[in-house]
């Protein structure tokens, strides 16, 4: 009980010390956030290997990747999937720790990305993420990560991965909209409500990121 | 009027072995029943993999970081062979033995081993395969209708310091591999 309440103080003297030295962020008009259904995924990864053809990836880094999370005792076990690429968080931690201004957030739809004319590759924000989301490119020297393909988007479309899922389990949209239940999208079944975090998942008061999940029964952090 | 036993009686394939007329569960030539579990404790299975087309595409790096050439056994039984997720085991049986890195789960039956068939094999000088091809474990003789009886094999496995190749090096420059999983 006693390691509970001081693990609880530790995390909250890290969001605080967090939210202390960061800089103002920027408030998008709308922020874009990805869904995914955490049952119905299948772990197919073809979300990775579209990610990866759109962006011309080396063997290497990953921007999208679909982790499996398993418990249980046989033969009471269960599995899901948790898909993460970059959160496009509302107040990211790898914005404020580059020391060139690379990274940027944009206005019109909250996206994140890196200006990969002013990356000097030092990596310093592939070690601020706490998902994992910039990552360094070995064969350029500069460190990448998924952009919600921006260029899509302009476009009228969706992201290369959200369009690669067979299960239509992954896709996006405006976050208070798909909080509110009120957005149409496959990835959220009639009756299922989307939660912030769900179990092994970074603490989101940490950088606010915009992705929401449709949470396995065993996933949940609230139940 | 049938006579009870009629539908019992054995026909000799075109291979030389007995079957039942009718379909019905036959005792495999090794199975967990077998007094050859003495040795070989485990029970093998070499499914399709998800990440290749039988051995097609194994060159593929995109496709190599998804997922890996691994066996996948019980964690109880991992825990009495003092086995962890990653480490590098040998299975081996009087017909062969690869190395292979071990997928330590609770979502397998205990008892039995999963090889994903299709790797490329890489032979040391030994005749031990380093990338994990289940093909060097798996009965030469076919089933009794002329199959491949691939997914009854009896195996050991063990903790070992011999080689493993996966023909293919994982970029250490990436946080991607260590995001794979998650216990």
């Amino acid at each position: 009980m006693t390691t509970t309440t001081s693990e609880t103080a530790t995390k909250k003297t890290v969001v605080k010390r967090r939210k202390h030295v960061t800089y103002t962020p920027v408030k998008p008009e709308m922020q874009l956030a990805f869904v995914h259904n955490n049952v119905d995924c299948i772990g197919c990864r073809a979300c990775e290997m579209a990610c990866k053809d759109k962006n011309g990836l080396p063997p290497g880094p990953r921007f999208r990747r679909v982790m499996y999370i398993e418990g249980g005792t046989y033969p009471n076990v269960y599995a899901y999937k948790v898909n993460m690429s970059c959160n496009h968080c509302g107040e990211p931690a790898c914005l404020p720790a580059c020391p060139t201004g690379a990274i940027f957030k944009r206005k019109q739809d909250g996206i994140v990305d890196i200006d990969s004319t002013l990356c000097i590759g030092c990596r310093r924000c592939e070690a601020t993420c706490p998902y994992g989301a910039p990552q360094f490119d070995p064969e350029e020297g500069i460190v990448k990560k998924c952009n919600m393909c921006v260029d899509e988007i302009e476009a009228g479309r969706k992201p290369y991965c959200v369009m690669a899922c067979m299960m239509r389990v992954l896709d996006i949209g405006p976050k208070d909209e798909l909080l509110a239940g009120t957005y149409e999208t496959k990835a959220v079944g009639p009756g299922e409500k989307v939660v912030t975090q769900v179990k092994h998942f970074a603490n989101p008061e940490l950088t606010n990121p915009s992705i929401l999940f449709v949470p396995h029964s065993k996933g949940r952090v609230d139940a | 009027m049938h006579r009870a036993g009629h539908y019992q009686g054995l026909k000799k394939t075109q291979y030389g072995y007995p079957i039942p007329y009718i379909p019905k569960w036959i005792e495999p030539w090794e199975s967990l029943n077998s007094p050859k579990t003495n040795k070989y404790p485990f029970h093998l299975i070499s499914p399709h993999p998800r990440w290749r087309t039988h051995s097609i595409f194994n060159n593929c790096s995109w496709l190599r970081e998804t997922y890996e050439q691994e066996v996948t056994m019980n964690a109880s039984d991992a825990r009495r062979l003092g086995i962890k997720m990653g480490d590098v085991v040998e299975i081996w049986n009087e017909r062969g033995k690869v190395v292979v890195p071990v997928y330590v789960t609770e979502r397998c039956m205990p008892g039995v081993a999963v090889l994903f068939e299709g790797a490329w094999m890489d032979l040391d000088g030994q005749g031990v395969d380093r990338a994990g091809n289940p093909d060097f474990l798996t009965l030469d003789s076919p089933s009794p209708a002329g199959a491949f009886a691939y997914n009854t094999v009896l195996v050991d496995i063990q903790k070992t310091d011999l080689d493993h190749r996966p023909v293919w090096d994982k970029v250490g420059t990436s946080r991607a591999y260590v995001f794979r999983r998650d216990m």
